[in-house]
């Protein structure tokens, strides 16, 4: 464990996003106003000492807004994420252990909803069951669970082989104490990394989908958001759009940056995920 | 043989659409409320009951779920995918234009990602572990990192509005390069990050094999050995990841479309979505998905067919 | 006109790693006769095909290189790259192991087996291709004219084999050096790769056999040396050292052959980041005095030569 902080990229990384949820969880402490805070009077003021980020076209605080909208983003991310890899781990291991048709279901399944670019599959789910946060995660869910799956079965195919799960099985251990003994503990590697770069890849993809109008309610605040609230002004008042953006990438970046320095250190078998920016 | 590996791949395809086509259908199911209620809802949010009576009838949606299905797979694999109903129009007819307005986006964005990708990832895997290749690579991942849209306002800032040297947004039949360069750009930036990636990873792995130091060990110039021997090996992979990228360019087009105004079909299904024109939504999402699948199977195919060794000894 | 091809002095090697310095080859100094078979015998790992890459001047970028190495009176270490590339493949060759690692999977062997004569002979196209098809015939390759055109997955293990040592061969190389031929070969493979070996000794072209296969070498060679732990412990003409082997490493090698009762050697090889103090065998030798603290010299007996305080 230790060995991995040696890693700069690793360590770097963590703290970025050791910085992001301190900003995210003490967000009320930090933030130099409160984000419901509205000062028609000062509207659409450049960045100054008084408001470091400047204000949007309601007079709110955006460096108050970009803190709080952390929280939106970073929830979605590892909620959605962690769904994700729930739902996606057990069909992955269930399909890899236990091979044949069960296998050839959640594979079809699985490359079903692969078959969709993700984006139309969130926006399409999102369509129908209409606007808000819970829904968005839902469609984010539907997206992002068949990456957990694809990695969670190959992990589980390579160690189903390997002779000691077959020794295991011969001296009589039941399927379940082979699984949560050899199975697990060998694909935590590659579904971390996938975690990682999953959160990354969520978060954009929750912030797009709320630029586009189709995400979280608009009195929330929330980076793409922000952003969508900042278009009309994208000319005459850039910085509404420009910190949002801004920190939407440094999260993304830190997570990817995790999420690659992982791979990096941990084998040169996960040469194989690869960075997919699917969103 | 070849022909052999098609055909089970082909065959392998069958039960995905199936799957798709259900899926597909199965949308306005997921919806709270009545599906015809639904179909039949104007943007404003009202809904006429005699539009929706006759939609019910005409779909049958008293009928079990399956023959509903029957039905609507009847209808769209003859092309009929309803009707629109905000335009009116066929639902085919308009989704198949807009996607071959993506499609020219696409492959301006795509050249211009093989522009930037192939040298860079070529570079920076023979200059690994050095200061071009860390550049290189965390490019790459501020690349994937960057909010495409954060990234189109941005150039929009810059060229639109400060240089002036490109509208900011717009369609101009289609055919107009200035609209279509920043899109363009911003599509193909974006992939070219992702394939850079794939590309140094494969000119690496390639510059480690053994053959590589035969041919030194025959006394060829690193440049021969490079361009003949390694190269071609390397960029295989150059067609998958094109291939692969599709996805991306799909993806990215529904943002970027929408900022730019370019009517392609990422712009369309936002547009469907947010004026409730929930036939051209449906519509829109199972033609992609198919054009997709399709995609990804044709590449698969040119990838096996890429490696000689594989065309010729793959029985499995 | 001297008869000495190959002449290699205090040639060391070392690799940084992170673990610490790997020196794979300490003072290595011998000579190969022009049409002579050479072999270099030692364990796997033992720093043989180091001296391989470092004779051919394709060391890993970081490796450390210090010594002299010359061919036919010239000094090919100190030569510039361009220059040595003129030296590769034509003057001196190198046989891989593996040929389905060695040559590449996505150009066709006739391609392959060309490319040194079209480098270095200067030969077009046609007349390669001729000279190719030629030499394809002679090492069994049929026909040539259809073979030349396939790709090497549509070789056997053994044609391939012989492909490479016809593109070893093309241009005309004075000396070749082959490094672990028989590696994971079977018997009859085995005897397969030494009558090649010995078709191409017979035109005149000298070899620096590499392996760890001791009946091999003994069937190839004119003259052998014995490698531990990336130094050569003994050299001698063939005849001479398998009636009476001098080194205590030697005698433990030969004795350890299954025709000789598989008697292994106690211990096992020291690793060469932290190597024993003065002679590298010392732990594991039955003759061991306190002298063998102290770095033995390297005693030279006339036709012979050993790195052992018993003959000092």
């Amino acid at each position: 464990m230790t060995e991995l902080l040696k890693n700069r990229q690793i360590t770097i990384s963590l703290i970025i996003l050791g910085g992001l949820i301190f900003m995210a969880a003490f967000a009320g402490v930090l933030a130099p106003y409160d984000y419901t805070e509205k000062d028609l009077q000062n509207r659409l003021q450049p960045p100054s000492s008084d408001h470091l980020f400047g204000t949007d076209h309601l007079g709110r605080d955006i460096l108050t807004m970009v803190m709080y909208g952390s929280r939106a983003s970073l929830f979605v991310g590892f909620a959605v994420v962690g769904v994700s890899l729930a739902i996606g781990v057990t069909l992955g291991v269930l399909a890899g252990y236990y091979g044949g048709w069960l296998d050839e279901i959640i594979m079809r399944l699985t490359d079903s909803f692969l078959a969709f670019p993700s984006m139309f599959l969130a926006l399409a789910i999102t369509a129908f069951l209409g606007q808000g946060m819970k829904n968005m995660m839902l469609a984010l869910i539907a997206v992002e669970w068949t990456v957990f799956a694809r990695v969670a079965r190959g992990s589980t195919l390579d160690v189903r082989t390997k002779g000691y799960v077959r020794a295991s099985r011969w001296i009589g251990a039941s399927n379940c104490y082979v699984v949560i003994k050899h199975v697990l503990p060998n694909i935590i590697s590659p579904v971390l990394i996938m975690a990682s770069l999953g959160i990354g890849n969520v978060i954009l993809a929750a912030a797009g989908l709320s630029f586009l109008g189709l995400g979280v309610q608009p009195a929330t605040p929330e980076w793409g958001a922000m952003l969508d609230a900042g278009r009309t002004y994208v000319t005459t008042a850039p910085w509404l759009m420009f910190f949002p953006g801004l920190f939407i990438m440094i999260t993304v970046l830190a997570f990817n940056y995790f999420g690659d320095g992982l791979r990096d250190a941990l084998d040169q078998k996960m040469k194989n995920i690869e960075l997919e920016g699917r969103f | 043989m070849l022909k052999e590996y098609f055909i089970r791949r082909a065959l392998y395809l069958i039960p995905v659409l199936i799957f798709i086509s259900v899926m597909s259908f199965s949308l306005i199911y997921i919806a709270p409320g009545d599906p015809a209620e639904i179909m039949m809802t104007s943007p404003s949010g009202g809904y006429d009951e005699a539009a929706v009576e006759a939609f019910r009838i005409a779909h049958g949606l008293d009928q079990p779920f399956y023959i509903q299905y029957i039905n609507w797979l009847k209808n769209a694999a003859a092309g009929d995918f309803g009707y629109s109903y905000m335009s009116e129009q066929p639902v085919f007819e308009t989704v198949l234009s807009a996607f071959r307005n993506t499609l020219t986006l696409s492959v301006l964005a795509l050249a211009i990602a093989l522009i930037i990708s192939i040298p860079s990832g070529v570079v920076s895997a023979l200059k690994h572990n050095t200061v071009v290749d860390d550049a290189c690579r965390f490019f790459a991942l501020f690349g994937v990192s960057m909010p495409n849209f954060w990234q189109a306002y941005l150039m929009i800032i810059l060229f639109s509005v400060v240089l002036h040297w490109f509208p900011a947004s717009g369609f101009g039949h289609g055919t107009d390069i200035r609209y279509m360069i920043m899109p363009a750009i911003v599509l193909g930036t974006g992939s070219a990050a992702v394939m850079m990636r794939m590309i140094r990873s494969s000119m690496l792995d390639v510059m480690g094999k053994e053959y590589i130091q035969t041919a030194r060990g025959k006394g060829l110039s690193e440049k021969i050995v490079i361009i003949r021997h390694a190269l071609k090996n390397a960029l295989v992979p150059v067609i998958t990841v094109a291939g692969l990228s599709t996805g991306f360019l799909l993806n990215g087009s529904v943002v970027v479309e929408t900022i730019f105004g370019w009517s392609g079909i990422g712009n369309l299904v936002v547009n469907s979505i947010l004026s409730h024109d929930y036939m051209m939504v449906q519509g829109s999402v199972l033609f992609v998905a198919v054009i997709f699948l399709l995609v990804n199977f044709f590449v698969d195919l040119v990838y096996v067919w890429a490696n000689p060794e594989i065309r010729y000894d793959r029985t499995s | 006109m001297s008869d000495v091809l190959l002449k290699v002095s205090g040639v060391s090697v070392s690799i940084p790693t992170g673990q610490g310095a790997v020196h794979a080859v300490d003072d290595a100094s011998f000579s190969i006769d022009k049409h002579e078979v050479f072999s270099l015998i030692g364990e796997s790992g033992s720093g043989k095909s180091i001296l391989g890459q470092a004779i051919m001047r394709l060391l890993p970028s970081n490796a450390v290189f210090s010594g002299k190495v010359e061919l036919g009176g010239m000094e090919i270490s100190a030569l510039p790259e361009k220059e040595m590339q003129k030296v590769r493949g034509k003057k001196v060759a190198a046989i891989a192991q593996n040929p389905y690692l060695a040559m590449n999977p996505g150009i066709r062997v006739g391609t392959q087996v060309a490319e040194p004569m079209r480098a270095h002979l200067g030969l077009s196209k046609e007349d390669a291709k001729t000279r190719t098809c030629r030499a394809l015939r002679y090492f069994d390759i049929i026909p040539p004219e259809v073979r030349e055109r396939e790709y090497p997955f549509q070789y056997s293990g053994g044609m391939l084999q012989r492909a490479m040592v016809a593109m070893g061969t093309a241009a005309d190389p004075e000396l070749i050096i082959a490094d672990e031929p028989t590696k994971g070969v079977d018997v009859l493979k085995r005897r397969n790769i030494a009558a090649i070996f010995q078709k191409v000794a017979s035109e005149g072209c000298a070899f620096l056999l590499i392996t760890h296969d001791v009946g091999f070498a003994r069937v190839m060679s004119d003259r052998i040396a014995v490698n531990y732990c990336g130094q050569i412990v003994e050299i001698a003409g063939k005849e001479e050292f398998f009636k009476e082997p001098l080194h205590p490493y030697s005698k433990a090698l030969l004795d350890a052959v299954p025709e000789r009762g598989m008697h292994p050697i106690p211990g096992s090889s020291p690793s060469m980041i932290e190597l024993p103090e003065g002679c590298r065998f010392h732990p594991r030798c039955p003759y061991k005095t306190d002298r063998c603290l102290k770095n033995p010299p390297v005693v030279d007996m006339g036709k012979r030569c050993v790195r052992c305080w018993i003959y000092a």
